[in-house]
């Protein structure tokens, strides 16, 4: 509606909304800006269940071409220890891989706190803006219970592993009424199954798998 | 007047019936290679998995496989009743417990993992099969078959077998070689 209005403007109204263009875009941004945006901050934990196929073996005699493809299991936990190798270190025990808001990855000790940051090798692309939205959010009070749908993609970079898998992420988020100590309680559940192309030990890798992101936090308003 | 030789031949049918009788009777109450098995019981059992209600699902008693395996911790059993508000919040603290536990590399949290498979909520059994396939190790198979043995329910069963077929997949740390004592 707002964009059919827009069509009707003449020059001359332009011509009168010159000086007052700055506002007229950031009404613009305002209807625009995903809902997704004004969820609070949630780091989640992230748990990674992929296969990963690749060219075991082949080969060519004079009478047949044979080959074979293997198959290796991935997992969030695997994903930790490759990043520690490849970081030097090894984190304590019961350390997690979590992942904030902006798809940034890193890795925190049980208690969930910082250790070190993993976006050299693991990513996550949230792809919000182009969100569908299903359920309610109350505008004054944050209060939200939905389900949202939205591309995503993790880029992995190790020196064994490399590739980006594609998935849709359905995101189940839950906020709850503030209470009176003005404490929100948050609590997001995102899952999707994801594939993509890539390499294991420098060959073609083909990966197909699940991807899970859980969160809960309880934040002032 | 009835004819004293059609009489005998009434007596000797009556003889005759009650003798076949009899020897039906005989046959049903007695039949030849009864070993007097008792009839075996036919529960109706519901999917601990797939069912609606919080009814616990009928558990069998621990398997010869299982005893023979090094001991597990006792399942933690919820202390509110089923279907309390406060037993769905302890269901989801266990099972954040048990995602949590799935972070670890040592013994003693996949036992405390594994023996959750035993736990009469079945929402807490399917916690601890996805935090047994988070763990990753091969150590859980031998729990795993003998708990899948002692399941009554179908569908837990094939849960499981599809779990130890996963674990049986090489990992890719394996594959590649990358020391893991690093």
């Amino acid at each position: 509606m707002f964009l059919f209005r827009c069509d009707r403007i003449t020059c001359e109204s332009l011509q009168k909304m010159k000086s007052n263009l700055l506002p007229f875009l950031f009404t613009i941004g305002l209807f625009l800006l995903p809902a997704g945006s004004l969820h609070a901050e949630l780091d989640s934990v992230l748990k990674l269940d992929v296969n990963c196929y690749f060219q075991s073996k082949e080969s060519t005699s004079n009478k047949a071409f044979t080959g074979k493809v293997g198959k290796v299991r991935l997992d969030s936990k695997q994903l930790l220890k490759l990043i520690g190798n490849q970081k030097g270190v090894k984190f304590p025990k019961g350390s997690i891989l979590m992942v904030a808001d902006d798809g940034s990855v890193f890795v925190a000790d049980s208690k969930r706190t910082f250790i070190a940051d993993a976006n050299a090798f693991v990513q996550l692309v949230f792809e919000r803006d182009v969100e569908l939205f299903n359920g309610r959010l109350n505008l004054d009070t944050g209060k939200e219970d939905s389900r949202t749908y939205y591309p995503l993609a993790l880029k992995l970079k190790l020196a064994n592993i490399e590739g980006t898998l594609h998935g849709i992420g359905i995101e189940k988020l839950f906020v709850g009424e503030p209470k009176k100590t003005g404490i929100q309680l948050t609590r997001g559940h995102t899952k999707s199954d994801i594939n993509g192309k890539g390499t294991l030990n420098g060959g073609l890798g083909y990966y197909e798998g699940k991807i899970d992101l859980k969160g809960k936090t309880a934040s002032p308003l | 007047m009835a004819n004293p030789r059609n009489r005998i031949s009434w007596y000797a049918c009556g003889v005759g019936f009650l003798l076949l009788a009899g020897t039906v009777i005989h046959l049903r109450t007695e039949p030849p290679g009864n070993t007097h098995l008792p009839t075996p019981p036919s529960p109706t059992r519901k999917s601990p998995i797939s069912n609606n209600t919080r009814e616990p699902a009928p558990r069998r008693p621990p398997s010869p496989e299982l005893q023979k395996l090094p001991d597990l911790p006792a399942p933690i059993v919820s202390p509110h009743p089923t279907g309390d508000a406060a037993n769905q919040e302890w269901i989801e603290k266990r099972t954040d417990e048990l995602d949590d536990l799935a972070w670890f590399d040592d013994p003693e949290s996949l036992g405390k993992i594994l023996t959750e498979l035993r736990n009469p909520l079945p929402e807490i059994r399917a916690a601890a099969l996805k935090a047994t396939r988070d763990f990753g190790s091969r150590d859980a198979i031998p729990y795993l078959e003998a708990i899948s043995l002692d399941s009554a329910d179908p569908l837990e069963q094939k849960a499981i077998q599809d779990l130890i077929e996963h674990l049986k997949i090489p990992t890719l740390i394996e594959e590649s070689g990358v020391d893991e004592t690093e």
